[in-house]
């Protein structure tokens, strides 16, 4: 009589055991990383690629990363920022509402660059080297506040900017 | 043997094949699935294997930085006074430790430049984007955040009844953290892409979004969580404990891609 008992508790131990194991499965899901979508955008129309890409001296990187610190909070601001720039109108609204009247961006060093992607646009006035760069600067917002004095906020990003030359094309 | 006999043979033997075809067949699928299942991991070793890989990917950065990027003999100063000192005039003097690698000339009318987009990079501050209208609203001009970059201790709470937007496109993760000091009690928000010091951290998803314990916080990781109701959760560290209630709304008539956070209340 004790046999089958046995068997019975010893099977129900079993399909307990089986129920469980099927339960710790899971399904994972694909959570995809997004990329900006600038870098995908062409870079103008009419655009014809390089074969070799031309390089980009670094001082006209630096004059670049320069220009867009001295633009930076002031009316020519909205100028240096690209029909792509996301948020753009949000931005100088926010600009406009909280920026300090003397607060300026200082482009404390520009580290590496790359060209993300290079084309020729031709033009009668001479062919035009459009190049999108990622450019890293460390950069410092300076300002004073009447209460607690001076101010900075140090960062570093890195900024997707896209060049127009005019006479360097090959 | 009487035919009677055979029988009972046959169906005793029948039997035992049966039982032990089905003691093979239940023991098989469990051995097999558990010498293939795959180790599922839990959200706190995912978030400490992502942190420790993050802040070794920071420390090479870094290497990099001062190897390729920083003038070799200077070092990395700040420019400008000290903190909470009047701004000298323009032009008083070189500053000490200042280093500008830039010159300054204009750009000529052959050049022409854009902006495309502009993100942190990993080793930057929280809000100290100069082109992001969140940092903008958020961090860059607020005098308290510069309480978190110096020595001071002590900021106090800044999050009850305090928002803070986050873009739920952005790349990288579209995050919002609550940062809670359990030393002086203190609390902020953060928008940022990832960082290491959240306490609680807010994921948006489609229709939900998810928030969960960080930065050696404990408590309930939450998946599912409703635009637009009010939680009120626990979060404990050691022996500290605090009660958030908050909300997190989505599709702000601004925009659609915006997700804002809203702490109600902190009580410590």
């Amino acid at each position: 009589m004790k046999k089958p008992l046995l068997t019975t508790f010893a099977f129900s131990l079993i399909f307990v055991f089986t129920i469980m194991q099927a339960h710790a499965q899971e399904v994972r899901r694909i959570q995809p990383i997004k990329s900006p979508a600038s870098i995908d955008e062409p870079l103008a129309e009419g655009i014809k690629p390089v074969k070799e890409p031309i390089p980009i001296d670094r001082q006209t990187v630096e004059k670049t990363m320069q220009a867009i610190a001295d633009s930076w909070n002031s009316p020519d601001m909205v100028k240096t920022l690209g029909k792509n720039f996301y948020e753009k109108d949000r931005l100088m609204d926010s600009m406009n509402g909280k920026a300090p009247v003397d607060a300026r961006l200082r482009i404390m060093s520009v580290g590496s660059y790359r060209i993300i992607n290079q084309g020729i646009k031709l033009d009668p006035g001479g062919d035009l080297l459009i190049s999108r760069l990622s450019v890293i600067a460390k950069t410092q917002v300076e300002y004073n506040d009447p209460q607690n004095g001076f101010q900075r906020r140090q960062g570093e990003q890195e900024y997707i900017i896209k060049i127009t030359q005019k006479g360097v094309a090959q | 043997m009487t035919m009677k006999n055979a029988y009972k043979n046959i169906v005793r033997n029948t039997t035992r094949l049966i039982a032990i075809s089905f003691l093979i067949s239940t023991l098989l699928p469990p051995f097999t699935s558990f010498v293939h299942a795959e180790p599922v991991e839990t959200p706190e070793s995912f978030m400490a294997r992502k942190k420790s890989s993050y802040q070794a990917a920071l420390d090479a950065l870094k290497k990099e930085y001062r190897k390729w990027c920083v003038v070799a003999g200077k070092p990395v100063i700040p420019l400008g006074p000290e903190q909470g000192q009047g701004q000298p005039p323009e032009g008083a003097g070189k500053l000490p430790g200042e280093f500008e690698i830039v010159s300054t000339p204009g750009l000529g009318e052959d050049i022409y430049y854009e902006i495309e987009q502009v993100f942190n990079t990993w080793s930057s501050q929280d809000g100290t984007n100069p082109f992001s209208w969140v940092d903008v609203n958020g961090n860059l001009f607020s005098t308290s955040s510069s309480g978190r970059s110096s020595s001071s201790s002590s900021v106090g709470d800044q999050c009850s009844g305090k928002s803070i937007a986050f873009d739920t496109t952005a790349p990288g993760g579209p995050y919002a953290g609550i940062v809670l000091n359990e030393s002086n009690q203190s609390c902020r928000l953060a928008g940022f892409s990832y960082t290491s010091e959240s306490s609680v951290w807010f994921n948006s998803l489609a229709n939900k979004y998810q928030y969960g314990p960080g930065s050696s916080w404990s408590g309930s990781i939450i998946t599912n969580a409703q635009y637009g109701s009010t939680y009120v959760k626990t979060y404990s560290k050691g022996t500290n404990s605090v009660g958030i209630s908050f909300k997190v709304t989505n599709n702000t008539p601004a925009n659609a891609n915006t997700a804002v956070l809203t702490v109600n209340s902190v009580n410590w």
